[in-house]
């Protein structure tokens, strides 16, 4: 009788248990209310690039988090990994499938990095989430609500930090030192986000090449000068690419998207 | 103890079958996108793309239901009036001038941006339309993340504007019998007599 009733109780807290890590998934998750903003890459020249309103994680994806997604999903593990879907750098800071290891950048609450477009990818599905697109992206983090100076004030952050960033050692995701008006954090770090357009086309009367960013000294703020080296280097990636430049944050289309998302 | 023991094991068998349907449920999306752990021959194969593309007609099929065939590749969109129409007529252009014998294992997939409008009952009339509601031709959707996939494998960069109209690329692939990317067309309205020696070449390999 005792058998049954112990028996009993571990297969209920296993049900409990395999409830509770949907829910854990979305914990971090903040609304990121809809609008519009200006873009250096608008849908037609001039006007502003109106934004739905969507769920994003406060923080990166940390190389803790990773590890869980390539404990439960063996095909992503370092190893494992289908050339198809990353290059050769991939997770090549980690000592080895399941161990991060002690390396530069592979401390468990740092962002992880050296993943492809495709890895990313395939985590934010694990986290019946999906990448932000570029704009939604890129809205997000421009968004100081209320504050018509919200991006120069970012953009004076960023001179500071950018003054006396520490490169070879990021902080701990939920360290970062400038955060939108939503509580999303880390969105101007030294780590750079794939989003799922990250190479969009072009119209023929727009370019973003180097001749492009040395023009935008006038008119235009430290904002759109960071903003737009940002664009350049998303454009110049391949979705293979593994660097230590590229992590990212899981984007949801709403609270149940998990549920919509019939994949 | 006999009705009290009956009443355990039902328990058990509905928690347990509770937790298997909850674990479906939860990672259903993972069978129909992982990127699995096939056996492929081809490291770079696209059969290893597990996303699920419905036709209009309404069939299931994958990348790797094309095993052993050529299949020509088009991403396009229905309620696209200038270009897509031509590049769907480039497609044609390129399959018609296949010799009967390469026809034969050749299949066109029209794969659509546009999961939202592009039903599969739209894409019936659009391939009713066009006239190419032929057995080899499949005009597919797929999720919003299994499309973006697709394009990002093939390289066709698109973007969706907030008019819903949608900015892309223009590209005709050619995936051998492997799943491997064996030769790529871009551009609109270009001659596609190197892409027809190329379908005739590996056709007859």
């Amino acid at each position: 009788m005792k058998k049954y009733i112990s028996l009993c109780m571990v297969i209920g807290t296993m049900f409990f248990l395999s409830l509770c890590s949907s829910v854990q998934a979305q914990k971090n998750m903040v609304e990121i209310t809809g609008g519009s903003y200006s873009s250096i890459l608008p849908d037609t020249k001039g006007e502003p690039v109106s934004v739905s309103p969507f769920y994003l994680d406060k923080y990166l994806v940390s190389n803790g988090d990773y590890l869980k997604f390539v404990e439960e999903n063996p095909e992503w593990r370092k190893s494992l990994v289908s050339p198809l879907y990353a290059d050769k750098d991939y997770l090549s800071h980690w000592k080895s499938d399941l161990n991060p290891g002690d390396g530069t950048n592979a401390r468990l609450d740092q962002p992880i990095t050296h993943v492809s477009w495709f890895a990313a990818s395939a985590y934010a599905r694990w986290s019946v989430g999906r990448l932000a697109t570029l704009h939604e992206w890129e809205y997000a983090a421009q968004l100081l609500n209320g504050n018509k100076n919200g991006r120069q004030l970012i953009g004076n952050k960023l001179i500071g930090w950018f003054s006396a960033v520490e490169t070879k050692n990021p902080s701990s995701v939920t360290e970062a030192k400038i955060k939108n008006s939503a509580g999303v954090e880390g969105l101007h770090g030294i780590v750079l986000e794939w989003v799922q357009d990250f190479n969009p086309p072009l119209a023929d009367n727009q370019t973003l090449d180097c001749g492009t960013v040395g023009r935008l000294g006038s008119g235009t703020d430290t904002y759109d000068y960071a903003a737009t080296i940002r664009y350049v280097i998303r454009m110049n990636m391949d979705a293979k690419n593994c660097t230590s430049l590229f992590g990212f944050r899981v984007a949801y289309s709403d609270m149940n998207s998990h549920k919509k998302e019939n994949l | 103890m006999t009705i009290l023991k009956t009443i355990i094991v039902t328990l058990v068998i509905t928690v347990c079958a509770n937790l298997v349907y909850a674990q479906h449920s939860n990672h259903n999306h993972h069978e129909s996108e992982d990127l699995g752990l096939q056996k492929n021959h081809s490291p770079l194969s696209l059969h290893q793309i597990d996303t699920e593309l419905t036709s209009h007609r309404k069939e299931s099929l994958k990348l790797s239901s094309f095993t052993g065939e050529t299949v020509i590749v088009v991403m396009f969109y229905g309620s696209c009036t200038n270009v897509c129409p031509i590049l769907i007529k480039d497609a044609w252009r390129l399959y018609s001038g296949l010799t009967k014998s390469a026809k034969k294992n050749t299949s066109v997939l029209a794969v659509s941006f546009d999961p939202e409008n592009d039903t599969p009952e739209v894409l019936h009339n659009y391939a009713e339309y066009e006239q190419l509601n032929l057995p080899d031709w499949h005009f597919v959707t797929a999720s919003e993340s299994g499309i973006r996939l697709l394009a990002t494998v093939l390289g066709v960069q698109y973007k969706k504007r907030a008019s819903g109209m949608y900015d892309h690329s223009n590209a005709l692939t050619i995936i051998d019998d492997e799943g491997n990317i064996s030769k790529q067309l871009e551009g609109l309205n270009k001659p596609v007599d190197e892409m027809v020696t190329h379908i005739e070449h590996i056709s007859h390999q």
